[in-house]
């Protein structure tokens, strides 16, 4: 390792190399910053340019773009509410919530901070552990994501604050929409009225974009066109930022290891990681009550845990071959390019390239702050335009958003839809993160609920034949079971205490 | 450099289709003067948009435009082909039409196939494969097939979707073995990646994807390779014998990718695309490409493609009917 | 528009029993108990119990004689004003839809822009400095640095 290490050290303190990650970085901001445009487009774009680079720079110039497009994807989300990612729509009502009160530095801050932590942690997990991990990600089959897809909603379930049928009805909504198109067992074409851009189901994010950021337009022009928005300094960005690891280094801690395990796991470990740490951070923190009114803690926890999962998804890859997400798919086409096998010894065989990425990955995650601190400071601009002004602004950045993921204006109906949909809710006290978790995990728990159905055929006590799905399913079931009595035994514990106070009053 | 291998019909086509190109090359000097948009019908990183984006970087760098590549996923390739198919005819929408453009009207998706677009010329040929996980019992696919005669129903397989074409190898191979093409149950997925990884989870006990696309994991050994559905083995895997071999049927099954048009694009656009899209095929970039993937470099233009399509959706349409994936 | 728990829950019930309905019609695998209706029908059941669970709720406040109106319209919708401003989003996005094919992104885009600018009351120099400049911004970066090809029109040909 000394040596590898050693030589890699030389191959990526390059000027070839560090421009490359330099330019890398202001691509990653600028793409992941406009809406619709996500870290998969923005490395998809990339692949033509690598094949002519050398292999330290090429994959320097991937790892560093998801890194920096993952967390600008926040800046919007933060200031306009429109989220990038799904992973960030965990939080974009309580980044969104601290804008509107003039802190968006302090939402950005935290979610920068956080993402170049989280980052780091990652890729030293990925260093250390790289082939525990994978070997553990790979023994996940369809029985097991499905376990993990309800623990994701359960853990929503028990940090949802407010009314519980109007939660469930949001959670339901979004399920709903997570069923249109064609159905993974039989093929056959569900909800779809006919139409063939509805075959692949709703896509993701024009309903994202609708749910959050149309229906906040709606609200603003039919009330507050006219108030200021605020902006209200916090002196030093640095100073907050430095403030915010002192005050929750444990939670970031916390979340970006529970992100990277999940994010080693293929499929949807990034969104689910973030959705997780957010209601393990409610669930730990010492102010619950402040969550979803403007509180940085959830940033902190779901900001670092999908940054570190971005790291977690090179695990399987490197290891196996085995993408971890989309973006890492379109990265083993270019390692294999450039003569790497992915493999168990990748360590050994390809190792001064494989610690070079490594170098690259922390380096980008260094390079953000400057860079994502600069990006803050520029968006917070946007701010100080008239609502009257923005507004248009905001819905023609949504419209192409929308556009631009598949190239098609049925995307634009949809985001239109879902846009009033959600201003209903909201018109309704039903809450919206409910409905796009819902939408998220609704695929997962469904398609391999099918696929499982299929390969036991319809025996149900298969959830439970492997070791790793027994134990997540006894893990979800007490989770259940506790959700459903632990009202009734504070009902039953009252109502005694309340029998008990009667007899002692004097009648 | 990497030798053309594979031999007999791929080899025989090869040959005619630049025997029939260079007689068309007379007058193909179409030039696209603003971006062009190449549809690809599948995702971003799988097979389809890695040779298609390659493809497109070097149409870039030939006419000296740009060349959008936009993914158009879902519907098992519907939404993507249909895009393609109905494009304006002008040489500004052009696309990556795959196998599924031969089958998808057979299983009764959609009315379209492949007289809906016009083939420009083919970019891989993508042969399937018989894989199983590296502590499996079987280790070669008579193995395999003796013990799913024996119990039918028992083992599961996995590779794509539901009457998706790795479903097809799998269903046609055990059908023209005389078996039930059930014998091995399918279990669907959501592409090769993710039943590989049921397979090296455990939850299935054998996958039909791609062989290009299992080689990482078949090179560092998570993997066992029964059998290669080619009529001749794959360069960069000397020791995966082939169906031809193993099998008394000779069953073989490959996907394709091709580089194809709308319907009724004027053949002067169409040869020119056939013009470049040969070129490129001819650099020392695009052979270095196709090395880097365990794949060989293909050359086939529109007029034997055509033909090419037209057998592959009657031979594939044969076994569906008899595999009963047909509607 | 927020609707009173009574017919909310209604809705939801209606809602419910439409995706149930849609779902038997679906096909069913031979020999599975499990196929494509089986989630749906679980979410329809789910829609009917938060329904009921609403409606019982109303029940319970009317006879307590807290309920809430079947339908109050918040004072934002109530100015003409408002309402004008939501239908020119709602409106300027399907136009926008409808149009970007047959005129092209950049005039589609130009036009969305000085409806909405207008109706929002912007001034006229801003209006007309984003719907002049700002389409021509966005086709550049789209199609030509980020690579999202925009539907073409008239403006689009005889410039390009």
């Amino acid at each position: 390792m000394p040596e590898a290490l050693a030589a890699a050290l030389t191959s990526v303190f390059t000027v070839e190399v560090l421009l490359t990650i330099f330019l890398s970085a202001l691509y990653g901001l600028f793409v992941g910053s406009i809406p619709g445009l996500t870290a998969t487009m923005s490395v998809a774009l990339l692949v033509p340019i690598t094949f002519f680079l050398d292999p330290v720079p090429a994959v320097a110039a991937i790892v560093t773009t998801t890194a920096t497009a993952i967390f600008a994807g926040d800046i919007p989300g933060a200031l306009l509410r429109i989220p990038g990612t799904p992973a960030s729509a965990a939080y974009v009502d309580e980044a969104f919530i601290l804008t509107q009160r003039g802190e968006s530095e302090k939402a950005l801050g935290a979610s920068l901070v956080t993402a170049a932590i989280g980052g780091i942690i990652g890729v030293l997990l990925l260093t250390l552990f790289a082939n525990q991990l994978a070997g553990v990600a790979v023994r996940f089959s369809s029985m097991e994501y499905f376990w993990l897809g309800c623990l994701g909603l359960t853990s929503a379930v028990m940090v949802s604050g407010g009314s519980v049928v109007r939660s469930a009805l949001s959670l339901l909504i979004g399920l709903m929409i997570s069923t249109v198109g064609i159905d993974i067992a039989t093929g056959h074409p569900r909800f779809t009225f006919g139409e063939i851009d509805l075959l692949d189901g709703v896509s993701f994010i024009p309903a994202m974009i609708g749910m959050f950021a149309l229906s906040q337009v709606l609200r603003t022009v039919t009330t507050d066109l006219q108030t200021e928005s605020r902006v209200a300094p916090i002196g030093s960005l640095f100073g907050y930022m430095v403030g915010t690891v002192r005050r929750y280094w444990l939670n970031i801690m916390r979340s970006s290891l529970l992100g990277n395990v999940l994010g080693a796991l293929p499929g949807a470990g990034a969104d689910i990681a973030a959705w997780i740490a957010y209601s393990l951070s409610k669930r730990f923190s010492k102010k619950p009550e402040k969550f979803g009114k403007g509180y940085e803690e959830g940033i902190v926890d779901a900001g670092s845990a999908n940054n570190s999962a971005v790291a977690g998804a090179w695990t399987p890859a490197l290891v196996f071959g085995i993408p971890g997400d989309s973006v890492t798919a379109i990265a083993i086409g270019v390692l294999m390019l450039k003569g790497i096998t992915p493999s168990p010894r990748v360590f050994q065989t390809d190792g001064d390239l494989i610690y070079a990425i490594f170098l690259a990955f922390i380096i980008a995650n260094l390079l953000l702050l400057p860079l994502g601190s600069l990006a803050i400071r520029l968006a917070r601009h946007v701010l100080t335009i008239p609502k009257r002004v923005l507004m248009p602004l905001i819905l023609v950045f949504s419209i192409l958003g929308a556009f631009a993921v598949d190239n098609t204006t049925f995307s634009i109906g949809i985001m239109l839809v879902l846009g009033l949909l959600a201003y209903f809710m909201e018109s309704n006290d039903i809450p919206i993160a409910p409905a796009i978790l819902g939408i998220v995990l609704g695929k997962v728990i469904e398609k391999n609920f099918l696929i499982t159905m299929i390969k036991t055929e319809g025996d149900l006590l298969g959830f439970f034949s492997r070791p790793i799905a027994a134990g997540l399913g006894a893990v979800t079931v007490a989770l259940w079971l506790y959700l459903c009595l632990a009202p009734l035994i504070r009902a039953a514990r009252n109502k005694s205490k309340r029998n008990h106070s009667e007899s002692e009053t004097p009648s | 450099m990497r030798m053309l291998r594979t031999t007999g019909v791929i080899m025989a086509t090869a040959a005619a289709a630049l025997l029939s190109a260079s007689a068309a090359l007379a007058a193909c000097d179409w030039k696209p003067e603003r971006p062009v948009t190449y549809v690809v019908p599948w995702g971003a990183g799988g097979g389809t948009d890695a040779n298609s984006r390659m493809l497109a970087s070097m149409l870039e760098k030939h006419f000296d435009v740009p060349f959008n590549v936009v993914n158009r996923t879902g519907g098992n390739g519907v939404v993507g082909h249909s895009a393609i198919a109905t494009a304006e005819p002008d040489g500004y929408t052009i696309g990556a039409a795959t196998v599924e453009i031969t089958t998808m009207h057979h299983a009764g998706l959609t009315e379209l196939n492949h007289t809906d677009i016009t083939p420009i010329a083919l970019v891989d040929i993508v042969p399937s494969s018989v894989l199983v996980a590296k502590d499996s019992e079987f280790n070669s696919l008579n193995d395999l097939l003796t013990y799913a005669k024996a119990n039918p129903g028992k083992l599961t397989g996995s590779g794509t979707a539901q009457g998706g074409i790795w479903h097809l190898a799998l269903a046609g191979m055990l059908n023209s073995e005389g078996m039930d093409p059930a014998a091995i149950r399918w279990v669907p997925s959501n592409g090769a990646a993710a039943a590989m990884q049921e397979l090296i989870a455990g939850g299935v006990d054998v996958a039909t994807p791609a062989l290009s696309e299992g080689k990482a994991l078949i090179e560092s050994g998570e993997l066992k390779a029964l059998a290669y559905m080619h009529d001749s083995r794959m360069g960069a895997l000397p020791e995966v014998p082939t169906t031809k071999e193993l099998l008394k049927s000779g069953w073989t099954l490959a996907a394709f990718i091709s580089i194809s048009g709308p319907k009724g694009l004027p053949e002067e656009i169409a040869c020119s695309y056939e013009k470049a899209a040969l070129e490129a095929f001819d650099t020392q970039d695009w052979a270095d490409f196709k090395a880097s993937r365990g794949a060989e470099v293909v050359k086939m233009g529109s007029a034997d493609l055509t033909t090419m399509m037209a057998a592959t959706s009657d031979n594939l349409g044969a076994t569906m009917k008899a595999i009963g994936l047909t509607q | 528009m927020k609707l009173g728990d009574l017919p909310l829950g209604l809705l939801a019930g209606l809602v419910g029993l439409a995706i149930i309905l849609e779902a038997v019609s679906f096909p069913v695998m031979a020999g599975m108990a499990y196929g494509p209706e089986f989630f749906p029908i679980i979410i329809g059941i789910g829609f009917c119990l938060c329904g009921l669970v609403l409606i019982a709720a109303d029940l319970r406040a009317r006879l307590a004689g807290t309920a809430a109106p079947v339908l109050t319209i918040e004072p934002a919708l109530r100015r003409r004003k408002a309402l004008l401003r939501a239908g020119a989003v709602v409106i300027g996005t399907v136009a926008f839809i409808a149009l970007v094919k047959p005129l092209g992104f950049l005039l589609a885009l130009a036009l969305l822009l000085v409806f909405l600018l207008r109706v929002l009351a912007a001034g006229w120099t801003i209006t007309l400095a984003l719907a002049l400049g700002l389409p021509f911004a966005l086709h550049f970066g789209f199609t030509w640095l980020l690579r999202v090809p925009l539907p073409r029109g008239l403006i689009e040909t005889l410039l390009f």
